[in-house]
């Protein structure tokens, strides 16, 4: 395993940097004046059309209602916790993403080991599975519901093999639904992801490793997994969001008060906004970027800490 | 790619040539079946995968009162309006009774009202693509130089933006655009798209891991801030910038909301509004517009896929 | 790769070609949107008005000439008459040389101002039931009465006796368009028939554009729509560019325009192959009610005249108004208040222009959240968005309201209105039917007027379902039960309309006040299966037995109704044939007649900044004139105690007329004709002190709890199932409990 070592960490070239130190600092205060420079429109925009609104949430959550803005302190997020819906919500909100962002990390790697073996047709393959991102999110929901309805495809097939009708969207099966319809769309793009890491480990290694009689699984846990650790993280954070945005499917498909397995949190958020409840629904937001934060906040802990061995 | 080149240590004795061949052999028909075990395997996902899109185009094909025999149950409306309560059998089919153009005819010369949709669905996206990917790539620039723990911060918050769900941010931001009288305007739809924080994410992503060997040689031989930025980073970003702006591209293109609140105008909505929202004896036209929909994005991945996949692959470029 | 980009090639020329038709046209919309909403703010049309009457004689047929005077004809005794009437002039008679019982059917204007008659001839005398008509006269007169073309068409278009002329056209070719409702006839100049086509329904107009193209406009098979006659091919054909707008009142835009058309309160005028209407005026804003308009049209000076025939009064009353357009800066300054809706009912309209016009310091501007083709989503949301940002209307209707009172209240958008009864002398909240003002009352707060009420029940036979106020679920059964099975529940009973029915006012039966719910209770499901027994789709039987009929013969137990007026209830008796209770739904107990309100109904947005306007809007709803003349667009109960009393003595005192013998007769207060062809005539007379009595009862204890309608629908569509046999009672209910229960917790 030598051989990755010498390939991790570039070495730095201490002899150009301990000679021109102080140019060097002055050039830095000016480069990083200039680089903020770079930031600034950037900044200026997320600030007023990301920023200042996320800060009228905030408001809207410590007032009683946003026509007479009483001061409540904290009652709406109170209320909002002691929810029995809200919590039903966070915890289904949490066992999708729990299920479903590991799998599809776990199947779009799978996938892209897959199409980095030998085989013909290799680039129509992977057009084939970046499809699902092209189809409009309402012929989605619109197949989907053909497929798992009850007299739908799904059940037909089914029963050829025997087994009893399943009614999908209405049932402790609406999970599975959910979960596969998330794969469908995020598959792909994932693939794509784990294909570009795959394709940059570099030729030798594996050469020499062949060549070292490794196992195909001790090539993949030594080799493979170090080289993608970055872009692991990165996928896991890519399908979280996406995690996010694949509710709205989720929403469409199953109506604003669906089985009780599948009640998201954009559910809980999209009845509260039709119900002009914006007190709460702030205040669920607000609870919701905080568990984010903490989420996002260890990962990005953990791609510092794991991250930057294979990392320039 | 060439991971399987079979590199079998030579043989040292003449006396083993011949095991030696029959290995090869062996290896080779294990090859031979493992690559097709993987064709059938990647080909039956492939087919789950194509499913939904080809349904989508077959049945745009079909005339309505052919889709309204097969789905019927799936999407009529009672006169309340809501569910329909009557139910028979739902037949999904790929091809077509009699292929029909009456949906396309409809949509593309009766009724002009889907290409002024269409045609509003370009103006809203393209500025955004173009205007997002400009801030986005100055931006991740500077947060890719001289990491500090305030940049580090705000990048974090860009993250955090970037996840909250739209139900949050849709009134506030109908409060902000009236602010700043952008509302019923095409503005309030650009501006928040421009400054959105996502390409922001990916780019940064991506030129944190451009080696800072690179741009210390260039700093080295004397080269400012934007030559680096502009002789360096943008020319390596090429990729990258391609396969953000195909992202971009498919997350405004499918957006409903914002335009919904924001443009009280009806003629102002783009297609994906009225994809919707398809109303009962509307579904034959819809899979006909959500065809001719997907052509856009169709384009955008055929041309952009090799980059795509290059974008993100740069690495092996340099390193490699 | 070679292959794929010739794919995209075609793709990208197919997507050229396909969109190079609307770019150009495209690109200049938006900039020509926001001229025409500066200009609209700027000007307003101010209106005179002019009643078209001539003393003794009743108006009819009215139309506009050139020169912005209207047309119209007169009867009186048989007589009849065509008359002028300018703006501020006086009543001219125009000559027209009648034959004797001839009738003028249609006044219509060609392009150089003359005038176009349809005369009628009739065998009798034109007051007798018994008139046929019999012979067709199409005559062209000069503005003053010259007669420039007469040309006799004689009988070919009568072909039955119902026979009526609703247009009458000329093209530039001088060929003549004659539309009698479901068909068109097309004259040659000389007056032949040169062709008839059949719209395919009933049509809503015809109208010439330029001269050029005749249109018509009806529902179709494929909804709304127009098209024009096609001469050639003796047809009617689509419009070479199709127009998409939705229903309205479309007729043609003279020299200037193709269209000119009313949709909901707002004038536009539209030419063919243009992207958008251009919005002329909104009617409200002219003091218009745009429901009674007969014709409008713009006039060589830019003003626009318009007539109306207002038939909510006793005898239509028919006017005329010239609307000038002014700046706002010339206009006497009104505070101006917006009545925001999702949609206008006919009754606000209304009720808004009475109000503008006797205001002299506020003047209500209608905001219609749905208005144009939006869809519901689109409009829920825009509604939704101005609510919350605290840019609502001053008014916010709650008769088309999209959420809840409770969901108001909890965002804190309507004002409580008892503090305004309280300081306020002239209004005494004690003057109005306490039922009726509950309705809106939460928490010792009330937030909305209505102006007029009714009462939803369910009417059954005394023998049938007791004397009681209230029955229950099990008496329902019971009921049922005791009948044969050929017996029907409500006509046309469906499994859903009965689900619907047994749970429209049990709701809370199965929702405690700790948030929990009971669906899968014995007694839900009992509904369930009750609800199963009657058939999935009734079959309409337009041969079979009215529904008078078999309530009498006891084959139909029960009718939903919404009683409007004393005499909506004896015709209820009437139609029983015994004596009839007006029970209510089934509840567990609290009354199960629902107050539903009726007409302008209304709260008030707590960040308005003219709330004494509000308040002036809803004293002139609740006001002693308003309240006693309901008419017929506010129809129902006044909500004003002493209004409703003397509705109910005027119900109560006898009218009569006197018979051609001389005799006094009782005149009947309404007539109902019912049976597939109109066989059944009941008349209504004066109440009896016990109908009275009766409707006072179920007025006192009226009440507003209805299910909540989100958990009807999950209620609804989760039966579905088990009504189809695939899932099991049980299965069902579990299903239905797990979603409303997620319903319910989610609201607390």
């Amino acid at each position: 395993m030598k051989i990755i070592k010498s390939a991790g960490k570039p070495e730095k070239t201490g002899k150009a940097r301990s000679g021109r130190k102080k140019r060097a600092s002055q050039r830095d205060a000016r480069g990083r004046k200039i680089s903020s420079v770079f930031l600034s429109p950037s900044v200026l925009g997320v600030l007023v059309f990301f920023v200042l609104p996320f800060f009228v949430v905030i408001f809207y959550s410590v007032v009683d209602n946003p026509i007479s803005h009483q001061f409540v302190f904290f009652d709406n997020f109170k209320m909002v916790f002691n929810n029995a819906a809200f919590r039903q919500a966070a915890s289904n909100t949490m066992k999708f993403s729990l299920i479903a962002v590991p799998l599809a990390v776990v199947l779009s790697l799978m996938l892209a080991m897959l199409l980095d073996s030998k085989m013909p047709f290799k680039s129509q393959f992977r057009t084939f599975f970046l499809t699902p991102m092209m189809v409009p999110i309402a012929s989605i929901v619109l197949i989907w519901q053909v497929l798992f309805h009850y007299n739908g495809m799904v059940n037909d097939m089914t029963a050829l093999f025997g087994a009893g009708k399943i009614d999908w969207l209405k049932s402790d099966h609406a999970q599975v639904v959910i979960i596969v319809l998330f794969l469908w769309k995020n598959l792909g793009y994932n693939m794509i992801l784990f294909m570009a890491a795959l394709s940059s480990i570099p030729k030798d290694i594996l050469e020499v490793a062949v060549l070292e009689s490794a196992k195909p699984w001790q090539i993949f846990v030594h080799i493979k997994i170090r080289y993608l650790s970055s872009t692991l993280l990165f996928v896991t954070i890519m399908s979280l969001i996406n995690s996010f945005k694949v509710f709205r499917e989720i929403y469409l498909l199953t109506d604003d008060y669906p089985y009780p397995t599948v009640y998201m949190m954009q559910h809980f958020m999209n009845n509260t906004f039709s119900n002009l409840d914006y007190q709460r629904l702030s205040a669920a937001a607000i609870m919701m970027s905080i568990v984010m934060v903490v989420i996002i906040g260890i990962l990005f802990l953990a791609e510092n800490h794991f991250g930057r061995d294979v990392e320039g | 790619m060439k991971k399987h080149r079979i590199d079998l240590p030579m043989p040292a004795k003449a006396g083993e040539e011949r095991a030696y061949r029959w290995m090869v052999r062996k290896k080779k028909g294990k090859l031979f079946i493992k690559k097709w075990t993987a064709t059938f395997i990647a080909a039956f996902f492939a087919i789950l995968f194509l499913m939904p899109i080809v349904l989508t185009v077959s049945n745009s094909f079909m005339s309505s009162s052919e889709i309204s025999s097969n789905y019927g149950q799936v999407f009529s409306t009672s006169d309340k309006g809501g569910k329909t309560y009557i139910s028979e059998k739902v037949n999904l089919k790929f091809i077509p009774d009699m292929v029909s153009f009456s949906q396309y005819i409809t949509v593309l010369l009766k009724s002009p009202d889907y290409l002024f949709k269409f045609w509003n669905s370009v103006i809203l996206v393209v500025p955004i693509v173009f205007f997002q990917l400009l801030v986005a790539v100055l931006a991740s620039y500077g947060f890719t130089r001289y990491r500090g723990r305030i940049k580090e911060m705000i990048f974090f918050i860009y993250i955090i933006l970037m996840l909250m769900p739209y139900q949050v941010t849709l009134v506030p931001n109908y409060l902000v655009s009236n602010w700043l009288h952008l509302l019923d305007t095409r503005w309030a739809i650009w501006l928040p798209g421009i400054f959105s924080p996502f390409a922001v994410y990916l780019l940064t992503k991506f030129m944190r891991r451009i080696p800072i060997s690179v741009i210390e040689a260039a700093q080295i031989d004397g080269a400012g801030e934007w030559q680096i930025f502009r002789r360096i980073c943008l020319p390596l970003c090429k990729g990258c910038l391609c396969s953000v702006a195909i992202l971009i591209f498919i997350d405004y293109w499918n957006m409903v909301e914002q335009p919904l609140i924001l443009l009280s105008e009806d003629t102002m909505h783009p297609l994906s509004v009225f994809l919707s929202k398809i109303k009962n004896g509307e579904i034959g036209l819809a899979f006909a517009v959500a065809t001719i929909y997907m052509v856009p994005t169709l384009l955008v991945f055929l041309y952009g896929e090799d980059y795509l996949v290059e974008g993100i692959t740069y690495q092996g470029g340099i390193k490699g | 790769m070679k292959i794929r980009k010739w794919f995209m090639l075609g793709i990208v020329s197919l997507l050229v070609f396909a969109l190079s038709g609307c770019g150009e046209k495209e690109q200049e919309a938006p900039e020509a949107a926001e001229d025409k909403n500066e200009n609209r703010e700027d000007y307003l049309y101010v209106a005179e008005y002019e009643e078209l009457k001539k003393d003794g004689y009743s108006t009819n047929n009215i139309t506009i000439g050139k020169d912005g005077q209207a047309f119209f004809s007169g009867v009186k005794d048989g007589e009849v008459k065509l008359f002028s009437q300018k703006m501020g002039g006086e009543v001219e008679e125009v000559p027209v040389e009648l034959e004797e019982n001839t009738a003028i059917g249609a006044i219509g204007t060609d392009l150089e101002g003359n005038l176009l008659l349809g005369l009628i001839t009739y065998s009798e005398v034109l007051d007798s039931l018994t008139t046929a008509p019999e012979n067709v006269i199409v005559r062209k007169i000069t503005a003053d009465g010259t007669v420039l073309k007469d040309i006799d068409i004689g009988k070919s278009l009568i072909n039955d006796p119902e026979f009526y002329i609703q247009a009458l056209l000329e093209d530039k070719d001088e060929n003549y368009y004659i539309s009698t409702g479901q068909k068109v006839f097309v004259l040659k100049p000389n007056g032949e028939v040169y062709f008839e086509v059949d719209a395919g329904g009933y049509i809503s107009n015809v109208f010439s554009m330029k001269g050029e193209k005749t249109v018509v406009a009806n529902y179709g098979d494929m909804g709304w729509e127009m098209r024009e006659v096609d001469l050639a091919g003796k047809a009617l054909k689509a419009l070479d560019t199709p127009i998409t707008f939705e229903y309205g009142i479309y007729q043609s835009g003279g020299t200037d325009a193709d269209i000119l058309y009313t949709m909901g309160t707002k004038l536009y005028s539209y030419n063919l192959g243009e992207n958008e209407p251009t919005e002329i005026l909104n009617w409200v804003d002219s003091d218009i009610d745009s429901g009674n308009l007969r014709g409008f049209s713009i006039l060589e000076d830019g003003k626009v005249a318009a007539v109306s025939m207002d038939l909510s009064s006793e005898e239509g009353k028919a006017e005329l108004a010239i609307l000038t357009k002014k700046n706002r800066s010339e206009i006497p300054e009104k505070i101006v208040l917006t009545y925001g809706t999702t949609h206008i009912p006919y009754f606000v309209k209304t009720d808004v222009v009475a109000f503008n016009k006797q205001s002299d310091k506020y003047r209500i501007e209608i905001k219609e959240y749905g208005e144009g083709d939006k869809d519901y989503e689109t409009m829920l949301n825009l509604w939704t968005a101005d609510m919350s940002s605290g840019n609502g209307p001053d008014i916010i209707d709650m008769y088309y309201c999209p959420v809840g009172l409770q969901e108001l209240v909890s965002m804190g958008v309507v004002e409580d209105l008892n503090p305004y009864f309280d300081a306020d002398a002239e209004v005494d909240r004690e003057d109005f039917v306490d039922s009726a003002m509950k309705a809106y009352e939460l928490d010792g707060k009330l937030y909305a007027i209505m102006r007029c009420f009714g009462l939803a029940t369910v009417a059954g036979k005394v023998s049938d379902v007791g004397e009681g106020d209230t029955w229950t679920l099990d008496d329902v059964f019971a009921l049922m039960e005791s009948k044969d099975s050929d017996v029907e529940l409500f006509q046309y009973t469906t499994k859903y309309n009965a689900l619907q029915m047994m749970m429209q006012v049990n709701g809370d039966m199965f929702v405690s006040e700790d948030g929990t719910c009971n669906f899968e209770s014995e007694e839900f499901r009992k509904i369930l299966e009750f609800a199963n027994r009657f058939p999935k789709e009734f079959q309409y039987d337009p041969t079979g037995a009215s529904d008078i009929e078999k309530i009498r013969e006891g084959k139909l137990l029960l009718v939903e109704e919404t009683v409007t007026s004393v005499q909506y209830y004896q015709l209820c008796e009437a139609k029983f044939g015994e004596p009839v209770n007006l029970i209510g739904y089934p509840t567990s107990g609290e009354s199960g007649i629902l107050i539903s309100p009726n007409g302008t109904t209304a709260a008030m947005n707590v960040n308005s900044k003219n709330k004494e306007g509000v308040w002036e809007f809803f004293k002139f709803l609740m006001a002693e004139e308003q309240q006693e003349n309901l008419q017929s667009a506010n129809s129902g109960f006044p909500i004003m105690r002493s209004a409703l009393e003397k509705q109910f003595e005027k119900d109560m005192q006898p009218e009569y007329y006197e018979d051609t013998d001389g005799t006094q007769k009782e005149k009947p207060k309404g007539v109902w004709s019912t049976g597939s062809s109109g066989e059944v005539t009941i008349d209504v007379y004066a109440a009896t002190q016990e109908q009275v009595d009766s409707i006072k009862q179920m007025i006192e204890i009226a009440q507003n709890t209805q299910i909540d309608s989100k958990m009807l629908d999950i209620i609804m569509e989760e039966a579905q199932s088990y009504f189809d046999g695939q899932k099991s009672v049980e299965e069902v209910s579990a299903l239905i409990q797990n979603r409303i229960q997620i319903y319910i917790s989610e609201k607390r």
